[in-house]
C-alpha cells in the first residue's frame, strides 16, 4: 500500500480577515468548479439582499482544540433546485424533490467545509467537521450565540447569488 | 464480463459522480447509501472495486471498511475511500484499516477512474 500522506501542520499563527476571506473564497470555488464545473465570483453585493425569498441554507460546525466555528451556504429555492438538476444530471426541466435538494446543498457545504477544517489544520487549527444540517423558510436570520454575525461573502454565478457565512475563533 | 464496481455514500450527488465516471467502461456501477446497505451489496455481488465515503448514517465508512477486512471472502477487494477531509490524522486511520488509496473531495471524475484503474482492469465499453 503506498498512500501519499500530508504533512504534519505548521506552527499556528491567527489568521486576520484576508486570510479568512481567502480561505472562504478559495474553498468555495474549488467545490463548484469541481463538482459542478461551476464557475463562481466573489462578489460585492450586500449580503442580506443577495438572497431573498425561500431559502435554503445547509450549515455545519467544526471544532479543535485551538479552533472552533461554522460555516453555511445560502441559496435561493431556485437556484437551490437547479443545481440540484445540474448535480444529480437530470434533464433540464426535470422536477427534483426537496430530498434531492437537501442532499445537493448539504454535500456542497459538507464539501465547503471539509476543505476549509482541512486547510485550518495544514495551520496549525487541528479541527473536525460535523455533519451538515438544512433549515428551509423565508424570514430567518443566522447568528451565532450572543447576536454575532458570521462573516458573511456573497458569490456571484452567472445571474445568480447565493452567500457563504463563516464564523471562526481561534486561539493560539 | 463487465467489472462491478460499488459505490457507497450517502450523497445521491457522489453517487451520481461515480457513476457517470465509469460510463464510458464495460463495467456495472451498483449503489448503496450506507454502510449496512454497502456490507449486504457487497456480499451479494462480490464487486470488483468498492468507493467507500466515511462519514454516513446507520453504518460508517470505518465501520464498514473494518467488517469488509475482517470477512475472508471480501477482504481482497481493493477499497477507495472519500473523504471531505485531508488531515492527516483521518487519513492514517484509513491507511491503517486497509484501502488501497484515498480521494479527497470534491475530486474530479478522471482523478477516480485514475485511481480505480490502477487496480482493477477497465475496458471500454464496446460501441
Amino acid at each position: 500500500m503506498n498512500i501519499a500522506m500530508p504533512n504534519d501542520p505548521i506552527q499556528s499563527q491567527p489568521l486576520n480577515e484576508t486570510q479568512i476571506k481567502e480561505l472562504a473564497v478559495a474553498a468555495t470555488a474549488n467545490v463548484f468548479h469541481t463538482m459542478l464545473s461551476m464557475e463562481v465570483k466573489p462578489s460585492d453585493e450586500p449580503a442580506a439582499a443577495a438572497v431573498s425569498g425561500a431559502r435554503v441554507v445547509a450549515s455545519l460546525g467544526f471544532a479543535g482544540e485551538n479552533v472552533s466555528g461554522g460555516i453555511y451556504i445560502e441559496f435561493g429555492e431556485a437556484f437551490a433546485r437547479a443545481m440540484a438538476v445540474l448535480a444529480l444530471r437530470l434533464e433540464p426541466n426535470a422536477e427534483v424533490t426537496a430530498s434531492d435538494v437537501n442532499d445537493v446543498v448539504g454535500e456542497l457545504c459538507n464539501m465547503i467545509g471539509g476543505t476549509i477544517s482541512s486547510r485550518l489544520t495544514d495551520l496549525g487549527f487541528r479541527s473536525r467537521p460535523t455533519v451538515p444540517f438544512i433549515t428551509r423558510g423565508t424570514n430567518f436570520e443566522i447568528e451565532l450565540a450572543g447576536g454575532v454575525l458570521p462573516r458573511r461573502f456573497v458569490f456571484a454565478c452567472q445571474q445568480n447569488r447565493f452567500v457563504v457565512g463563516l464564523c471562526m475563533r481561534t486561539m493560539k | 464480463m463487465s467489472v462491478k464496481i460499488l459505490s457507497v455514500d450517502d450523497s445521491k450527488m457522489v453517487r451520481t459522480l461515480v457513476v457517470r465516471a465509469f460510463r464510458s467502461f464495460d463495467c456495472v456501477v451498483l449503489e448503496a447509501s450506507n454502510g449496512q446497505e454497502g456490507l449486504a451489496v457487497a456480499t451479494k455481488e462480490k464487486p470488483d472495486a468498492i468507493v467507500l465515503d466515511i462519514t454516513m448514517p446507520v453504518m460508517d465508512g470505518i465501520t464498514m471498511l473494518t467488517k469488509l477486512k475482517s470477512d475472508p471472502v471480501l477482504r481482497p477487494i481493493p477499497v477507495f475511500m472519500l473523504t471531505a477531509e485531508s488531515g492527516r490524522e483521518s487519513l492514517l486511520k484509513v491507511a491503517k484499516i486497509g484501502v488501497r488509496d484515498y480521494l479527497v473531495k470534491p475530486f474530479k471524475e478522471e482523478l477516480l477512474v485514475e485511481k480505480v484503474g490502477r487496480a482493477i482492469d477497465l475496458k471500454p465499453k464496446r460501441a
